[in-house]
């Protein structure tokens, strides 16, 4: 049951490369559809993650693999996240890289167990932030102005 | 300073694996069958037992020793008091942790551990006698007297209350948030008490009604004059429930369930895209919770009239001590790293109640040791004991009571409805904390 979750996740994270895609191709009027999967991309993607590339083949999925990087996708527009609420798991150690795009100002507040992670957002503007968990827990990614929870970390 | 959206703790446990969720059903299923069929027809525990202590209760007795428990509990609530009147805004201000944490989760290993403990040294109770001695009438005494079919009543409006606060009262962590629930709390219960004497206070405070029925679980129990060591199961199937606990005990069980069920990327996504207020869904989902579990639980202990000599509405509260096992089950599982890890962060804070730099307890250089959160599957196994330990040992108590209460030959329909609807509730338990 635990794989079929993932599998899930996997379904999800297919739709949401295609629309994050898009998205980044996209000016910051892109509006979000509320019809289509939330726009999550896990794991390496040649688009938003140019950074961190793979030193070595390795056998685990390369979403929970700490040797690339999560990458989150994250829309804010007329008061609403995408995505909102949704569950991303990540490994302990793992860097998580948010790449996010609002149309009002706004800090996105990551939950870590210590100070937590603070990334500005400015109206238009494209940010992107990235920060790391250092122990196991669940964690929440938040978007501070309009106080919603964007994504839930499932750190292991 | 941030102010988190959830309350004080910055981080959640980890969800429960789907495994242990399956294994803790299929447990919580074969063993409350085979309790149902094979265990003891007739009742066991009709005296509570155990062994009477006289030293002990010569010791807890005593006035000298009553009066320092009750200056020290005094003391340390003098001390809040400080800081949710005189402190600082922030997140360090150790009043947060001290109510949602200290308070909250610290009642019930306090009652386990020392049972009747909090009902002899609530500080509400010692200003109250302070106030009436003062004034020279005697506390028991009001000015009304209030009937006698109260009960606990009053507590699950204030076990709501609380439950509000914690869950659905926005800005929960600010400090002018706390004090006026803190001020009101203080008002309505020293004012009550004025009028009704002091029974007010055991009918109404929602944290002496939680730590006094948590109790009825503890080893050490007053039976007559003495203070016994007791087998627990004994001591909680001798529990007198006064009228209104089964609402207390639904209110406890529905809002641990709502706290977990908020946390649900179902709730989070329906609330956050609803244009309803958020405060709106909150109130409505811990009400929702709480009457879900008093109804089933209403209605299914009601069923064991069609076989027993009283009348149906008697039965919900003959049986409320089954549910307390469960209720402790639930709040070990989602409360305990909370407690250790947080409990720490509140007593390094404890020192400094004005955010001044203070150090009076010596404990404001101290960190924190989250260590426990390394140990992932230890807290999930801690959690899944939990849950299906209370479970076996609810089932074990409402066996009891149902040959008990019920002709020999009809104890077990009697019972089946309850039992199902108890397995509901730890099945339910296990997915919450499985947390989808």
């Amino acid at each position: 049951m635990k794989i079929g979750g993932r599998g899930t996740h996997g379904a999800l994270i297919c739709g949401a490369v295609v629309l994050g895609l898009l998205l980044s191709g996209c000016t910051s009027s892109a509006e979000p559809q509320s019809n289509t999967s939330p726009t999550s991309i896990n794991g390496p993607s040649e688009v938003s993650s140019p950074a961190e590339p793979p030193t070595s083949v390795s056998p685990s999925p390369p979403t929970l693999n700490p040797d690339y990087a999560l990458t989150i996708n994250i829309v804010i527009s007329k008061g609403k996240t995408i995505p909102s609420g949704e569950k991303i798991n990540v490994r302990v150690g793992q860097e998580v890289i948010l790449n996010v795009i609002s149309d009002t100002d706004d800090e996105i507040h990551a939950h870590t167990g210590g100070d937590g992670y603070e990334l500005p957002v400015r109206a238009g503007t494209p940010a992107k932030g990235s920060f790391t968990l250092d122990s196991a827990g669940s964690f929440e990614v938040e978007s501070h102005h309009l106080e919603k929870i964007i994504v839930i970390l499932n750190a292991r | 300073m941030l102010i988190p959206l959830h309350g004080i703790a910055s981080r959640r446990d980890l969800p429960l694996p789907f495994s242990f969720v399956v294994i803790g059903a299929v447990l919580a299923l074969g063993i409350s069958f085979a309790i149902l069929i094979f265990a003891w027809r007739q009742p066991r525990f009709r005296r509570v037992g155990g062994r009477p202590l006289h030293g002990l209760t010569v010791l807890v007795d005593n006035p000298v020793v009553r009066l320092i428990a009750r200056a020290l509990v005094l003391a340390t609530y003098a001390w809040a008091a400080l800081a949710v009147m005189g402190g600082k805004d922030l997140l360090t201000n150790p009043i947060f942790g001290f109510v949602y944490v200290w308070m909250w989760v610290g009642l019930v290993p306090i009652s386990l551990l020392l049972g009747q403990f909090w009902r002899s040294t609530n500080p509400l109770r010692t200003i109250h006698s302070g106030l009436s001695a003062a004034a020279r009438v005697d506390p028991q005494q009001g000015l009304i007297s209030l009937p006698t079919g109260v009960g606990v009543w009053p507590a699950v409006v204030g076990l709501f209350g609380f439950g509000w606060l914690e869950l659905v009262q926005p800005d929960r962590t600010t400090l002018a948030v706390l004090r006026l629930w803190a001020l009101a709390w203080f008002v309505i219960l020293i004012l009550g008490a004025i009028v009704f004497g002091q029974r007010w206070i055991g009918a109404t405070d929602p944290f002496e009604v939680y730590a006094s029925t948590l109790a009825q679980m503890s080893i050490w129990r007053r039976v007559g004059d003495e203070v016994r060591f007791v087998n627990p199961l004994a001591g909680l199937n001798g529990w007198r429930a006064p009228p209104g606990a089964t609402a207390v005990v639904a209110a406890l069980l529905g809002s641990t369930a709502f706290d977990s069920f908020t946390n649900t990327s179902w709730w989070i996504q329906t609330v956050q895209s609803s244009s309803a207020p958020t405060v709106l869904w909150g109130t409505g989902g811990l009400l929702a919770m709480i009457i879900i579990v008093f109804v089933s639980f209403s209605l299914a202990a009601a069923w064991m009239g069609r076989y027993g000599d009283q009348p149906a509405r008697a039965y919900p509260r003959l049986m409320v001590g089954s549910l307390l096992p469960i209720v402790l089950g639930y709040v070990v599982a989602h409360y305990a790293t909370l407690l250790i890890v947080e409990g720490q962060r509140t007593a390094i804070n404890f020192s400094d109640p004005l955010g001044r730099g203070w150090n009076v307890f010596g404990s404001a250089e101290m960190g924190v040791n989250s260590a426990i959160f390394n140990h992932p599957t230890a807290i999930a196994m801690t959690q899944l004991c939990a849950i299906v330990g209370g479970h076996i040992f609810g089932i074990v108590c409402a066996h009891e009571k149902s040959v008990a209460l019920l002709p020999a030959d009809r104890a077990v329909w009697g019972q089946l409805p309850l039992l199902l609807v108890m397995i509901g509730y730890t099945c339910a338990g296990l997915l919450l904390l499985f947390s989808p």
